[in-house]
């Protein structure tokens, strides 16, 4: 296993005019044995981006480096990475055995040693007992670790996934995640994991790229990333249901610092006050905060920070999403499901300011990551 | 609108039951969820009730009409797809206006006549400015409004919809399903709605069918569903992460009825006890939500059952937590963000009054008198009712 670093990488598609920035001046490290997620809506360069790595598109400009090699112009097949991918692309007419085998018998392994790297790859998957089916008298789950098997048996310094499990169906999905989590964590094998889900990403991986538009938004572990998202982008695109937004003001009452938005106002958080320094006068700024920091209270009290009207409640199982109107602002938060709201009530808002995000409406940065 | 009446439906392709033996009556006005699997009778059912399929045997009723072998452009229901099959070359005003040009159409509409009700309906909608605008034009959601307008201006007495967001992201789907949901408020159409996301149909429904290999398992309110799941598949159908389910061994103990997991007891409390103690089988397995389970990193004293963590993920606003209790699988589900070690030890305390015995056997659920609590009814379905 290795490390995989990505230098001021670039993939600039088309030419004459026409040029397409799929991959922008990307620096990322993947260090070794650690699980990384590339994740970002489609179109944001997260394929592209292992495309490269894998070798299956050239490096416009920049470069890859797997271990301590500079792999641009290693041939895919020479650069000993592996990847499984989402529809897993295995030899329908092969069984499992010679699906897993196949790279090692045209590499010219021993016929001892192939069953000995079969043996192991076969316990650590638990697929010792369907060796000898076609992958067409598999599940999903199964069919997935196969080629997780198949990927692994080589033993390759990276192991690229490309959305390994979003075509599992959605009530396997949960299990099949916590167990690849697992499997990839007993293999101490360097991963890269492309995905657009981002709780899948959140949950999986030791640390989390976040894309956007060719262009690396935010790198970190799941708490850096839910917590103390970079900028507008990460923090709409992290998190179900989405964190709300709206414009605020700051404002200075002797020596404390107040956000006013349309429909409360709130303490500012800690972070703001050194982050506005220095600033000229109190511009606009947007404030974010998630739904599972908006409580919801039945009278006005002194922590109270605003009022509205329950439009929308759903109920989902164990907790509920409340969707309440003030003013022209509508704010979304998710409260346990023994509370009763009904649409149509009013509500008085409460908010953790410590909680709260701040964003720069110009550039669209986070003021107290 | 009207009721629709399933009474005994029946269809099979080749040897497959499809759909067996279907009873359903769906209330004039209900939001009612097909909850199930693939391949558990959902879209068949629909096709029945449009037409687009004949039942091998039963019947179908619209109000007390049963239509059974009408038409399917003569019963008055109206279909949504996934893909909105809206035409692209018409506008949306044109897309709205289509049923009402139809040429079997009587009376015949004059165009003023036309125009006003597209307008009507499209002001409803919120897509009144959006008229002149071409399908490629607008959003995945002005879409979906677009060819709800389409069925809306048909005054069907019943609508169908067959998974129509399952393949959208998280997020628009989310918004839509705050959408359908509003929409049903606004106009009170008979709706039904088939979809495998346990979400959709418990934020959604009014009511529930859950659906397994052509059959109705339960049918009740999303609380329910949710919470006094009728058997062993429903329980682990709706919900995520699933229900555990522990295998063990009723036990006596100074006078209390508990749960061996071999070696580890859980205490039952009183109603259940009651229930087990009365019960012919012998044989038990006891369920629990993720969410009913808390978990300590240091032994308390109702926190009192050793486990190790085997993969924990932190998903945002809660993290999900793999563990192994006495050799078996229990996953936990804690709020806020929390990284734990694979083979951290930890400490549960489960609360007795969320747990479920399911029939080792049957998988059929233990009735018991006086829990859980129940949930609260769902506001926005419930309250205009």
């Amino acid at each position: 296993m290795a490390r995989v670093a990505l230098d001021h990488l670039w993939k600039i598609y088309g030419q004459r005019g026409k040029a397409v920035e799929a991959v922008r001046d990307l620096t990322l490290d993947c260090a070794d044995g650690e699980f990384l997620a590339i994740v970002g809506p489609s179109g944001c360069g997260k394929s592209s981006t292992m495309r490269m790595i894998a070798g299956l598109e050239t490096v416009s400009r920049g470069t890859i480096a797997v271990g301590d090699h500079v792999v641009n112009d290693v041939r895919p097949g020479d650069r000993n990475i592996a990847m499984v991918f989402e529809n897993y692309a295995l030899y329908p007419h092969l069984t499992v055995r010679e699906n897993i085998t196949l790279s090692l018998e045209v590499k010219g392994t021993s016929p001892a040693e192939i069953k000995l790297l079969l043996n192991r790859a076969a316990s650590t998957l638990d697929i010792g007992d369907i060796l000898n089916r076609k992958p067409r008298q598999l599940s999903g789950g199964q069919k997935q670790r196969v080629a997780i098997a198949r990927a692994i048996v080589r033993n390759p310094t990276v192991l690229i996934m490309d959305e390994p499990i979003s075509h599992i169906d959605a009530r396997l999905r949960s299990k099949v995640r916590a167990e690849l989590k697992h499997l990839l964590r007993e293999l101490q094998a360097t991963t890269i994991y492309v995905t657009h889900n981002q709780a899948e990403a959140l949950s999986m991986a030791d640390r989390i790229a976040v894309m956007s538009d060719g262009e690396l938004q935010q790198i970190g572990t799941a708490e850096e990333i839910y917590e103390h998202p970079a900028n507008l982008f990460v923090a709409d695109f992290v998190g179900e249901p989405p964190m709300n937004f709206m414009p605020c003001t700051p404002m200075r009452d002797n020596s404390r610092l107040f956000l006013r938005a349309q429909t409360m106002t709130i303490d500012a958080p800690g972070k703001l006050d050194t982050a506005l320094d220095g600033r000229p006068g109190m511009e606009e700024l947007i404030l974010g905060i998630r739904p599972v920091d908006v409580q919801l209270s039945w009278a006005p009290g002194p922590e109270t920070v605003g009022m509205g009207t329950v439009r929308l409640v759903e109920n989902i199982g164990d907790e509920q999403i409340i969707a309440v109107d003030a003013g022209e602002q509508s704010i979304e938060s998710v409260v346990s499901s023994n509370v009763r709201a009904k649409v149509g009530d009013t509500v008085w808002l409460w908010v953790n300011p410590d909680r709260a995000h701040v964003f720069d409406p110009a550039t669209g940065r986070s003021l107290v990551a | 609108m009207a009721t629709v009446t399933l009474q005994g439906l029946t269809k099979r392709f080749g040897k497959t039951r499809a759909v067996d033996e279907l009873d359903l009556v769906v209330e004039d006005g209900e939001f009612f969820v097909l909850l199930g699997p693939s391949g558990a009778g959902k879209t068949t059912t629909l096709s029945l009730i449009s037409g687009l399929e004949a039942p091998d045997s039963g019947q179908i009723l619209l109000g007390a009409d049963d239509v059974t072998s009408v038409d399917p452009w003569k019963r008055d229901v109206a279909m949504a797809f996934e893909s909105y099959a809206l035409y692209p070359h018409m506008s949306v005003f044109d897309n709205i206006a289509f049923p009402l040009r139809a040429p079997a159409r009587s009376p015949r509409l004059s165009k003023p006549e036309i125009k006003e009700q597209v307008q009507r309906i499209a002001k409803m909608l919120q897509i009144d400015q959006l008229l002149e605008r071409s399908p490629s034009q607008l959003s995945g959601g002005q879409r979906q409004r677009t060819s709800l307008g389409r069925m809306l201006v048909r005054h069907p007495c019943a609508f169908l919809m067959d998974e129509p967001i399952v393949h959208l992201d998280a997020k628009l789907r989310h918004h839509m399903r705050g959408e359908f949901k509003q929409l049903h408020e606004q106009f009170r159409v008979t709706t039904l709605y088939a979809t495998p996301d346990w979400v959709e149909a418990v934020a959604m429904g009014h009511r529930i069918a859950v659906l397994n290999h052509g059959r109705v398992v339960q049918t009740g309110t999303p609380d329910e569903i949710y919470n006094q799941p009728v058997n062993r598949f429903v329980a682990d159908f709706v919900g995520e992460p699933p229900m555990n389910i522990l295998n063990g061994q009723l036990a006596h103990r100074d006078g209390h009825l508990l749960f061996d997991l071999g070696g580890y007891q859980i205490a039952l409390g009183k109603p259940l006890e009651h229930a087990l103690a009365n019960a012919a089988s012998a044989e038990w397995q006891i369920g629990v939500r993720p969410s009913a389970v808390r978990l300590e990193s240091a032994q308390s004293p109702p926190a009192r059952l050793p486990a190790t963590v085997f993969v924990s993920e932190p998903m945002g606003r809660n993290t999900i937590i793999e563990t192994r209790l006495a050799g078996q699988s229990m996953t936990v589900k804690v709020s806020g963000l929390m990284a734990l070690r694979p083979e951290t030890p930890v400490w549960l305390d489960i609360d007795v009054d969320q747990l479920h015995a399911f029939d080792r056997r049957t998988g059929m659920r233990l009735r018991v008198d006086a829990i859980p609590p129940p949930m609260q009814v769902t506001g926005a379905a419930r309250d205009a009712t």
